[in-house]
């Protein structure tokens, strides 16, 4: 019986000395990727929603519609940046 | 008895070697088409595709990206409304998008119908909590041109091809096809008997490999900028179409390309297919007293003639044949000198000029200009009009060409040309592409120089020269304390037997500031109405578009 117990504990601290500690203490590859993955698609969504609001297209679309539309607004936005 | 055990020997024999034959035959002689025929049916694939490269302006802002979009398809297995039920139900998202063949949608043997492409992420949500069972959604990406109609000409757009794959068509998207497109990537995985992936079967595929993004040489501010001041002076003038380009002389690094009448690359399929071609690179057009540059700078660098030269045939009009050649005001200067000619414009003193030259100079130039030749510009549709062979050249032919008619060129042949005359004598090949971007190595594209066309010296002769046509004609429209050189140029349209009496076409062209050509621009009006002539069209849009590049490039006045 004893000889059982020895056993096992021998082969629980073997698996332990054995174990890869990436994989403990770290992060798997597969989950490094898929949090790579995930920011290149937030970084997608914000690339785009900049994109979508800062472009030329939108703004000179909303000073036409705004009621006060003053031509010369959308020089001087082009101009500051 | 031995008899007997013989026809058993030989029964199962021949039974065994009919077998072993099947056997050669399915394993050996079949094997390639039942292998694949046994994979088909226990192995699914399904396309991973690539995303396409982006396109950005020089200061990294994305023109042509992908958006998310979904494809909404129906399992008829699982459906349990009626198709009129459906439709009703989608509708009231998908306004009026929703159009179900009930036969289709009824048919139980089928597991996958397209129903509506291009839906949005909200769209996506909103029918998600309608929560209808038996529908689904299939990620696909959609081309997003966040500044619509902006250098559409330049941009092109993405279509699809025969098997309704994705494509890119005319401009950036038509010749940068490959680099942009990417390559898809499949997963392969075990199936059922009617095609169901197998939870714990074996799986593999290969990933997909993004495009390549492409980074322009495009000044995104001056692009908008340049864009406006053509609409509105079309406008102004009532002028069927026009353009304006701009590029840096000293690599022809294009920096604004727009052409008016355009149309929005996210939705061409609502316009005229027309409007697709860009009139820059394909459309070619007689550039009237533009030209005159281009003739003068070969007379000049040949030595055919001096700056301070007189002109002794300038006292009225040249015959030709049949042809008299006039001014284009009637009035004659007899003695003029070389820039008095330009500064009047004065077509007699440009048959004069060429005829000094001779033919065979004249023409070896207009090659060394480039014209005649693709420009070799990065942009899908590039067209040249070709140069008539040494004999068909008639002493007319010669003449009318001094000054810019009976000779065809591309807008982006005559700018080119004219960068030479900003950079000192050296023809570059006009460039869009700054950049191509893969996998964080970046491949910076370098200048092309073609070939050295004429002098230094030459080229800042023929400078002093434009800068005195701009100071005695368009002093009033030039920004102040800055160094101008520039042509203004009317053409008359060629129609049949020869020119139209009420359609032109206006140009202006130059380069500035004298002192260091920082770009060289053209602007076309083609039939403009208020005025027939370039100074009152064509020059005040370049010299807007000027003030707007001294402002935003903080350029300081030198004079």
């Amino acid at each position: 019986m004893k000889k059982i117990i020895l056993l096992l504990v021998f082969l629980i601290l073997t698996g332990f000395f054995y174990f890869d500690r990436g994989v403990v203490f770290g992060q798997s590859f597969t989950a490094v990727e898929e949090r790579v993955s995930e920011l290149k698609k937030e970084n997608k969504g914000i690339e785009l929603q900049i994109a979508e609001y800062s472009s030329f297209n939108r703004i000179l679309t909303e000073v036409e519609s705004s009621s006060d539309f003053d031509e010369t607004s959308v020089d001087r936005y082009a101009y500051s940046r | 008895m031995q008899k007997r055990i013989k026809i058993v020997f030989y029964f199962f024999s021949f039974i065994f070697f009919a077998i072993f034959l099947k056997l050669f035959y399915w394993q050996i002689i079949e094997s390639k088409r039942l292998t694949v025929l046994a994979l088909d049916q226990y192995q699914g694939w399904h396309e991973i595709p690539s995303e396409r490269g982006k396109i950005y302006t020089s200061d990294h802002f994305p023109i042509a990206l992908n958006k998310n979009s979904y494809l909404l398809y129906a399992n008829p297995q699982k459906l349990l409304l009626k198709s009129s039920q459906l439709e009703e139900k989608l509708n009231t998202i998908l306004v009026n998008k929703v159009k179900v063949n009930e036969e289709i949608l009824t048919n139980k043997n089928l597991l996958w119908v397209p129903l509506v492409k291009n839906i949005s992420e909200n769209e996506k949500k909103e029918i998600e909590k309608l929560s209808i069972e038996g529908l689904g959604f299939e990620e696909r990406d959609r081309r997003f041109y966040p500044e619509a109609s902006i250098s559409a000409h330049l941009l092109g757009f993405v279509g699809v091809d025969e098997k309704g794959s994705n494509k890119g068509y005319f401009g950036l998207e038509g010749l940068y096809e490959d680099e942009l497109k990417g390559s898809s990537g499949q997963r392969v995985f075990d199936q059922d008997a009617i095609g169901r992936p197998i939870p714990l079967g074996k799986e593999s595929g290969e990933k997909s490999i993004p495009g390549r993004d492409l980074v322009l040489n495009l000044d995104r501010t001056l692009q908008f900028f340049s864009e406006k001041r053509l609409i509105e002076g079309i406008k102004k003038t009532g002028a069927k179409s026009g353009w304006v380009v701009i590029m840096n002389p000293k690599n022809g690094a294009i920096l604004s390309l727009s052409a008016y009448p355009n149309y929005n690359p996210g939705s061409y399929y609502t316009y005229d297919s027309e409007l697709f071609r860009n009139p820059v690179i394909s459309s070619d057009f007689e550039p009237g007293s533009i030209f005159k540059i281009i003739t003068m700078s070969s007379a000049i660098d040949s030595g055919a003639v001096s700056v301070n030269e007189k002109c002794t045939k300038c006292f009225g009009p040249r015959q030709i044949y049949d042809y008299s050649i006039k001014t284009w005001n009637e009035k004659y200067y007899p003695n003029s000198s070389m820039t008095d000619i330009l500064i009047h414009s004065d077509n007699v003193g440009m048959i004069y000029v060429v005829e000094k030259l001779g033919l065979d100079k004249f023409l070896n130039y207009l090659k060394l200009f480039g014209l005649g030749e693709n420009t070799g510009i990065d942009l899908q549709g590039e067209m040249s009009p070709v140069l008539k062979e040494r004999s068909d050249w008639r002493e007319i032919d010669m003449a009318t060409s001094s000054f810019g008619q009976g000779i065809a060129v591309t807008p982006i042949q005559i700018l080119s040309a004219m960068a030479v005359i900003a950079n000192g004598g050296e023809l570059y090949q006009p460039q869009v592409v700054k950049t191509i971007i893969e996998d964080n190595k970046e491949i910076t594209i370098k200048p092309v120089l073609k070939r050295r066309v004429i002098t230094t010296q030459t080229a800042k002769k023929i400078t002093a020269m434009m800068e005195k046509v701009v100071d005695a004609n368009l002093k009033r429209l030039k920004p102040d304390g800055f160094r101008i050189a520039a042509k203004s140029g009317t053409a008359q349209v060629p129609v049949r037997g020869g020119y139209d009496p009420d359609k032109t076409i206006a140009s202006y062209i130059g380069f500035g500031p004298i002192e260091d050509p920082k770009f060289v621009m053209l602007v076309t009006l083609k039939d403009p109405i208020t005025s027939q002539w370039s100074e009152a069209t064509a020059a005040p849009i370049w010299f807007e578009i000027t003030k707007d590049i001294i402002r935003l490039w903080g350029l300081y006045p030198t004079k």
